[in-house]
């Protein structure tokens, strides 16, 4: 449990460094983003967040099937999916900006 | 005549979506309270994606362009909101299943329920805000 807790203090203390980073960088003048960059991050974030709701009504259907119809298939534990949507939306999120930013224009 | 044809299948859609919420209600006996949040839910989204919907009927009927710069702007802004919305709201879940229901004696999320929030809340929260910054006007 202290392991736990010690990780979600870690990632807020995280989350504010990077928050007071770019409040800084902001009050310096910097330009924090481009157009292109602001573009290409909103078109792969808008297709991730369609896909992603998808992908977790597919997981809604397997589950179903694992549960109830098929015997034998690994159901699946609540914790698995949460990590599985995670872990989803952050490769599909990176795979496209990668994908915009080198085929873009 | 895309436009036309993307029109008619979110109405198509939508129809849909209210239909199927009616035979639930029809066949479910006592909800529960998440039960309730879902459906309110799914109502939020079905009438948020029936005014955009309506707004793109009215404007291909007075012959404007249905998705212009703005709008595409909008929409991409929200979505980047969104995204880092639902990755925020699977970690909280993540964090809830792992710490309350020990501490509180609370029962652990199921699978259904969990899956019911993220993809609910995010849409939700995605047809919500690109509505408010499409009125907005400004991106």
């Amino acid at each position: 449990m202290t392991e736990i807790l010690v990780l979600i203090v870690a990632v807020f203390v995280v989350f504010l460094w990077y928050m007071w980073k770019m409040n800084q960088e902001k009050k310096a003048g910097f330009t924090l983003k481009d157009e292109r960059t602001t573009r290409i991050e909103g078109k792969a974030a808008r297709i991730t967040v369609h896909l992603t709701g998808f992908f977790m009504l597919g997981l809604l259907f397997y589950y179903t099937f694992a549960d109830n119809i098929a015997d034998g298939a690994p159901v699946l534990e609540t914790g698995w999916a949460l990590i599985i949507s995670v872990i989803f939306n952050s490769l599909l999120y990176a795979g496209l900006i990668l994908y915009f930013q080198r085929y873009e224009d | 005549m895309k436009d036309k044809y993307g029109l008619i299948l979110g109405l198509g859609i939508a129809i849909a979506a209210l239909v199927g919420l009616l035979f639930f209600l029809k066949n479910s006996g006592e909800l529960e309270v998440i039960e309730y949040i879902y459906l309110l839910l799914v109502l939020l989204i079905v009438a948020g994606t029936s005014i955009i919907l309506l707004k793109k009927a009215k404007d291909i009927k007075v012959g404007l362009p249905v998705g212009d710069e703005l709008t595409e702007k909008t929409t991409w802004k929200a979505g980047y909101y969104t995204y880092l919305f639902s990755v925020w709201i699977a970690v909280s879940l993540l964090w809830y299943n792992i710490l309350v229901p020990e501490r509180f004696g609370v029962p652990e999320l199921s699978v259904e329920q969990v899956i019911g929030i993220l993809v609910l809340l995010p849409g939700a929260f995605f047809i919500g805000l690109a509505l408010y910054l499409n009125k907005k006007g400004e991106v």
